[in-house]
């Protein structure tokens, strides 16, 4: 049934969304065209006119393509949970986590695709060979570098994505949970929402002061905050390195798990549809 | 003895401070169909949404075919909501290959035999319709469905007086005799001819479930006619 809800809550959102990645890549092309011919270098106003417009489109698109997503797909969740299209959704010969956790799923998949899609983007206008090899000496050159400090780009890169991914899944929970507990009310229900989502956030922020944290945050907030001329030296670059993302990872897992269970209390127990 | 397939006990249902179910106990057996009449406010559509699991009681219980409502019951319901829940984007043939993916009682056949009869083209999109040809295709999917109970909440009220006769009749023709319908309406004298049962509500409790033929015999009179009698204002 999780493959089912997917697929249609796939073709639900990919009818908005594919057209704006297909609009920024092909934005991209585009300046990567220009560049090659040197358009842009013509000493002619058509000419100029047509670059100086393809670059604001692409920088138009590429900055609010995050912001579109997450609208598209936030409006896609409360019409399709909580909206009308509830009643068909949660009538669904299947367990409403199901329900809730296609719909997370999808809006992951999308997430993901639109950071790929930038990256694609950037790498349609710019990267050649010559660009490859001077990015490849760069890395090799910082890699030698962290090697010392019993670091890697690739250990930075893994821990890196890993916590870009459960910070995605986080938002989305996060989300679903504020919605949820906006349809709680019998009215204003999309402003209890939003109330949820931005009271969830001041506590989040309330606690990351309260929780413990690690040495090498502690001690970087002597430094920064209190400015109590601590210091960093009795820690390595390793050390500082896995305590901030350990930390980070740790509590970025654990309010994904009080954003899912919050959610699936709601919706299991608490369904509201009006 | 033959098993309610919905069954409702004691249930009651609280919005705030404002009650809308009563401790109401109700049943809807196999092979009927109960006419779920009151005036607006009454409780039915509560009800008929704790039966869908898309509320939960307060206290009490509703059981279907002797289980909560859960992903098993679900699957054995066809509910019709009085609102139109379908997803706009579609056109008619992608929600007949939804409702298909989802449901394994199903009838594809059935259902563009009657799009067919209510000249319905499967091609075009939902949001192109107006509201009561969308009323109708929903009304579709739903009788498409070979359920053990239907629940249809206000299925003719947006639909013009000739499709009232063809659904009506599709609902007469097209369900299992093992099965349930529970019709909630206003338009009683519309659907009388076609209800076994009848459950009257007001204000959240149950004052009346008896056989329209009882009601005609004891009363003398249609079941649309005391129905006004006993909700005059």
């Amino acid at each position: 049934m999780l493959g089912k809800v997917s697929k249609y809550e796939w073709a639900s959102t990919m009818r908005v969304i594919l057209p704006i990645f297909c609009a920024l890549l092909l934005c991209s092309l585009l300046l990567r065209l220009e560049i090659l011919t040197g358009i842009a270098d013509f000493n002619t106003t058509g000419a100029r006119i047509m670059a100086g417009i393809t670059v604001s489109i692409y920088i138009l698109l590429a900055v609010s393509m995050a912001a579109i997503v997450a609208v598209v797909l936030v409006k896609r969740f409360y019409t399709s949970m909580f909206g009308d299209e509830g009643y068909l959704t949660f009538t669904l010969p299947c367990h409403p986590d199901t329900v809730m956790n296609g719909k997370a799923l999808v809006a992951f998949l999308w997430m993901v695709l639109s950071s790929l899609c930038i990256i694609l983007s950037f790498l349609i206008i710019g990267v050649d060979s010559k660009f490859l090899s001077e990015i490849g000496e760069i890395l090799e050159d910082l890699d030698e570098v962290l090697v010392r400090y019993d670091l890697s780009i690739g250990t930075m890169l893994t821990w890196f994505i890993v916590l870009s991914l459960v910070g995605t899944l986080n938002t989305i929970y996060k989300v679903i949970m504020s919605m949820a507990i906006g349809q709680l009310a019998n009215r204003n229900k999309v402003a209890l929402s939003v109330v949820a989502y931005i009271g969830v956030g001041i506590i989040q922020n309330i606690l990351s002061f309260i929780l413990p944290k690690s040495n090498a945050l502690n001690t970087m907030e002597d430094i920064l905050v209190h400015n109590t001329g601590a210091s960093l030296s009795g820690l390595t670059p390793h050390e500082v390195f896995y305590q901030v993302c350990g930390y980070s990872l740790f509590y970025t897992v654990l309010g994904l798990v009080i954003f899912y269970l919050v959610s699936h209390f709601i919706i299991n127990k608490k369904l509201n549809l009006q | 003895m033959e098993q309610a397939l919905l069954q409702c006990t004691n249930l009651v249902k609280c919005y705030g401070k404002k009650q809308a179910l009563n401790g109401v106990d109700l049943s809807v057996m196999p092979g009927r169909i109960t006419g779920l009449l009151g005036p607006n406010g009454s409780g039915k559509t509560t009800i008929i949404k704790i039966a869908n699991g898309l509320l939960t009681p307060t206290s009490g219980e509703l059981r279907i075919n002797g289980l909560k409502p859960n992903a098993q019951t679900k699957a054995m319901v066809s509910y019709l909501p009085e609102r139109t829940y379908l997803a706009n984007w579609m056109k008619v043939q992608d929600i007949i290959r939804y409702f298909q993916d989802f449901y394994a009682d199903f009838d594809m056949n059935r259902a563009y035999e009657m799009l067919r009869a209510l000249n319905i083209n499967p091609e075009d999109p939902l949001k192109t319709m107006s509201k009561g040809m969308r009323e109708k295709v929903q009304l579709i999917l739903v009788m498409s469905r070979r359920a053990q109970l239907y629940i249809l909440d206000e299925p003719i009220a947006g639909v013009d007086p000739a499709a009232r006769d063809y659904i009506l009749r599709t609902i007469l023709n097209n369900y299992d005799s093992n099965a349930a319908i529970l019709i909630s309406t206003h338009l009683i004298s519309d659907v009388e001819s076609v209800l076994d049962d009848v459950i009257f509500l007001r204000d959240g409790n149950v004052i009346l479930q008896s056989t329209t033929d009882e009601i005609r015999e004891k009363e003398g009179k249609s079941v649309d006619q005391f129905f006004r009698e006993v909700f005059k204002c």
